[in-house]
């Protein structure tokens, strides 16, 4: 059995990571200094990870779970904001197991639109498939649509009021 | 693979969603906590504002009246605002505290079932938040 340690550092606090593993979701912890740390046991010579960053506008029912918030938050003034830089985390590699436990540590560079996402410290072999910070359109577009919607119905809204009172005087 | 800590994505999306919901709920404890607060703190305006005046017509050897004739009409039309105040906020008071009770337990619930990030922040406010609601209900339920 091979055991392979996992840490992720230097990711701010409004990121939360996912990692895959063979296209399966590894669960991690914040440690107490903010670093994410997971391990994984398994029989295979080399495993696939993947980290992304998790988007609550990627979600497979994210307009559900925006409208329940909508109006859970009273038409959206306690609503803690959505990102709306909408960057996303693509990371690919393979990495290559050595007998008993391996340690990988994934340093986080400061988030940005573009350009390399983390460095790698580790003593196993990896092959490196995709390293980027990226913006996602899929979520940006979203993104757009609820601020969209929240402005329409805020001025639908107002009008409404306006003629309440004007009915009312 | 041998592992006991994967989970499908539809419940880590359903889990940001949860997370999400709890710091609304938060949100909103925190406010009708200050609604809470500002009904015990209404009944104390207006006990503030009549002390206020009488300090200010002791104060002026009654001399306040020469200055302001309409004091007095100033001084109880403020008080019947206050009071008007104070009553929506008496009237109310026992729904705002459930609301807050409710919406900050609920917050502590979702908050504690995230196990990737700690949210001590909001779960030491929300406990905060709990015990304040409790002390309100207590003094408002001995003084009205």
């Amino acid at each position: 059995m091979k055991t392979l340690n996992l840490k992720l550092t230097g990711l701010s606090a409004k990121v939360r990571p996912i990692i895959k593993v063979d296209g399966e979701i590894l669960q991690a912890k914040k440690n107490d200094f903010g670093s994410f740390e997971a391990s994984l046991q398994t029989e295979k010579t080399a495993v696939e990870i993947e980290i992304a960053r998790e988007n609550e506008l990627l979600a497979k029912f994210w307009w559900l779970y925006a409208l329940i918030s909508f109006l859970v938050s009273i038409f959206g003034i306690f609503e803690p904001p959505y990102d709306r830089k909408c960057i996303v985390i693509d990371y690919k590699t393979v990495v290559q197991l050595g007998e008993g436990n391996s340690e990988l540590t994934i340093k986080f560079n400061n988030l940005s639109s573009s350009g390399r996402a983390c460095e790698i410290e580790t003593s196993c072999q990896i092959e490196e498939v995709a390293n980027e910070y990226r913006v996602d359109k899929k979520a940006k577009t979203r993104w757009r649509i609820i601020l969209a919607v929240k402005i329409l119905f805020w001025i639908a809204a107002a009008i409404l009021i306006g003629i309440l009172i004007s009915k009312k005087a | 693979m041998q592992n006991q800590h994967t989970a499908p994505l539809a419940k880590a999306q359903l889990k940001t969603f949860s997370v999400r919901l709890g710091k609304i709920f938060s949100n909103l404890s925190i406010f009708t906590m200050i609604l809470c607060l500002c009904g015990i703190m209404s009944f104390l305006s207006l006990a503030f504002i009549w002390i206020m005046g009488i300090v200010i017509i002791i104060f002026t050897v009654g001399t306040i009246f020469v200055i302001a004739p309409n004091f007095f009409s100033l001084l109880t039309a403020v008080s019947d605002f206050t009071a008007n105040v104070a009553a929506f906020f008496a009237q109310n008071f026992y729904i705002f505290a459930a609301i807050t009770l409710v919406c900050a337990i609920a917050t502590l619930v979702l908050l504690a079932l995230d196990k990737q990030t700690r949210h001590t922040g909001r779960i030491v406010t929300s406990s905060i938040v709990i015990g304040i609601a409790l002390i309100a209900i207590v003094v408002f339920a001995a003084v009205v």
